[in-house]
Order: structure tokens, then sequence, then C-alpha cells
């Protein structure tokens, strides 16, 4: 009983002080998601969610036999829905993903691609808290083919090629404007004479 | 239950500990004429006559319509759309798009 009370105290002086230093941050900082993680945030957050992940998902082998076809599914499937913010090469180099607190992670990295393939489904279907990932996966739902599709192109990033990538960029989505500002670009690779003012075909910010 | 409440709070603590500056990620897409390329960068002068160098690299991609190419098949000259990524004060080309009409020395 006394032990439990001095964990109490211990846990309430922690909090006291942690939520100082919010306040302090807050104030210092905003709640403005352009900073960068520190590294000992980012290391703390890959470990919790490396547990946050039960076990029984983490080893989980993936069922679907990779493929071309598999590949092209999942490449397809990827540029429509992920790479707004990872990017269709999944470096995540993208206005979203660039906005994002903490950022879009480069997936060809290691970082990523040392996760098993039981957690890169996990977190698929899942998301993350406190991050722009979100669960794509449906509550109940027993059908994860096509996440596991997705397991084996994220596996393939580090190799995709310029091809793919190319491909790929017919099948993002686009705005209005994207599709004015790629229009324009066909049209002065063609040859066609442009207006000095379009000397700049997109500024992405 | 415990260890989840512990976590957040470090979590908590070690993240407000420190910040560190953002980095840029904007995304230009410049549409101009070749003046000059070489392993290193690429200088486009665009269409408002302003001049806007790009570093190159292994990771540069290089395509002509949709097939890829090569470095080797830019000429000066030549009419391209080059994406240029900004990321810590450095401006590195992502991609160079080429023409698909005729070169500039076939059009002479």
């Amino acid at each position: 009983m006394k032990s439990c009370c001095k964990l109490f105290v211990a846990l309430l002086v922690l909090g006291t002080v942690a939520g100082v230093v919010a306040l302090y941050a807050l104030i210092q900082h905003g709640v403005s998601a352009r900073d960068e993680p520190t590294a000992a945030e980012a290391f703390v957050a890959r470990r919790v969610r490396h547990f946050a992940v039960p076990r029984a998902g983490r080893d989980a082998p993936n069922p679907v036999p990779p493929g071309p076809e598999v590949l092209a599914r999942a490449r397809a499937h990827f540029a429509d829905h992920c790479a707004s913010c990872h990017g269709n090469d999944g470096r995540g180099h993208t206005k979203m993903g660039q906005g994002l607190y903490p950022k879009a992670p480069d997936m060809t990295l290691t970082e990523t691609q040392k996760l098993s393939d039981g957690e890169i489904l996990y977190i698929i279907e899942n998301g993350v808290r406190l991050t722009g990932m979100p669960a794509w996966g449906k509550a109940g739902a027993h059908d994860m083919t096509e996440s596991w599709e997705l397991v084996h192109f994220i596996r393939h990033l580090p190799k995709l090629t310029p091809d793919e990538i190319a491909e790929m960029e017919s099948l993002n989505p686009k705005s209005r404007e994207e599709f004015e500002e790629e229009e324009q670009m066909r049209r002065f690779l063609d040859g066609e004479d442009m207006k000095p003012s379009a000397g700049s075909a997109g500024h992405d910010h | 239950m415990r260890r989840a409440f512990v976590a957040m709070i470090l979590l908590g603590v070690v993240g407000l500990a420190g910040r560190a500056p953002a980095h840029d990620g904007h995304q230009h897409k410049v549409m101009g004429k070749v003046v000059t390329i070489d392993e290193k960068s690429i200088t486009v002068e665009a269409l408002d006559a302003k001049k806007v160098t790009g570093m190159l690299g292994a990771d540069t991609k290089y395509m002509r319509d949709k097939t890829a190419v090569t470095r080797a098949d830019v000429k000066i000259g030549e009419r391209v759309v080059v994406v240029i990524v900004e990321e810590h004060e450095s401006a590195t080309v992502k991609q160079v798009l080429l023409g698909t009409g005729a070169s500039p020395e076939s059009k002479k």
C-alpha cells in the first residue's frame, strides 16, 4: 500500500513536470506542425509503436503470394490512396507529407523496411495515433488482401523504376489546378509557345 | 495500463524537450530551356528569362514522355520542365521532363 502511494506521488510529480514543460513549449512554439520531432521523441515513439502492435499481429506472415499482378494492383492502390502524403516513390516529399507532424517518413529507408510484414499491415489497417496516418481498415473487416498487397508494394519501394513512377503519376488523384498545370507543361514540351507568366508551372508549398 | 500511462508521459516530456527547425520541402516546376548541364547541376532559363539552377544527383529522374532517359539525352537549348525540391537550403532536381517535339537542333 505504501509503495503504491509512493508510485502515485511519483507519477503525480512526473505528470506535473510534463505539464509544465508542455505548457512552456506550447507558449514558445504554439501547436505548429512545422517543427521536426527530436531524435529522442522519434526513438521513443518508434518503441511505443512497436509495443503497441500485438505480438500475434507483429509476427503474422503475408498470406498473399508476391507477383507482378499483385504489385500492379498495389501500385495503383498506393497511387490513389497513399501517394498524396507518401509520394509515389514512398519518400514523403509531398506538400501534405512534409506538413505533417511527424513528417511522412521515407519508407525506402531501414526504419520502415526493417518492420515486419505484420507491423506494416497493422499500421495500414489501424493507423497511428497523433500522426497523420489514418486507419484504412474497417472495423470488423476480415478481408485484408488489399492491405497485404500494399505490404508487398512497400517492400518494393526501394527498387521502384522510373517507368513505374510515371505510371503511378497518371493514376494520382488530381485537382483542377493540377490537371491544368500538367496540360500546360505538356503543351510547352510539345513545342507550343507559352507566355512568360507561365515560366514557373507549379509551386507547391 | 500503468505502462501505457508512463509511456505517454515519457513521450510528452521527451518530445517537448527540444526542437529542430523544419526543412522546407517546397517543390517547384520550372518550364524553360536548358542553358547548362553537367554532372552536378542544370541551369534552365525560364520563360520569364530568369535563370534557375538545381543540383543533379543519383536520384534525379530523366523522362521523355513516359520513357526513362539519361542525363546524356538532355541537350543545351532543349525545352524541359524541371521539378526542383527545396530542402535544407539546397535546390535538388527531382525530375527533368524532356520535350517530345522536335529537338532544338532539328528545328533550325
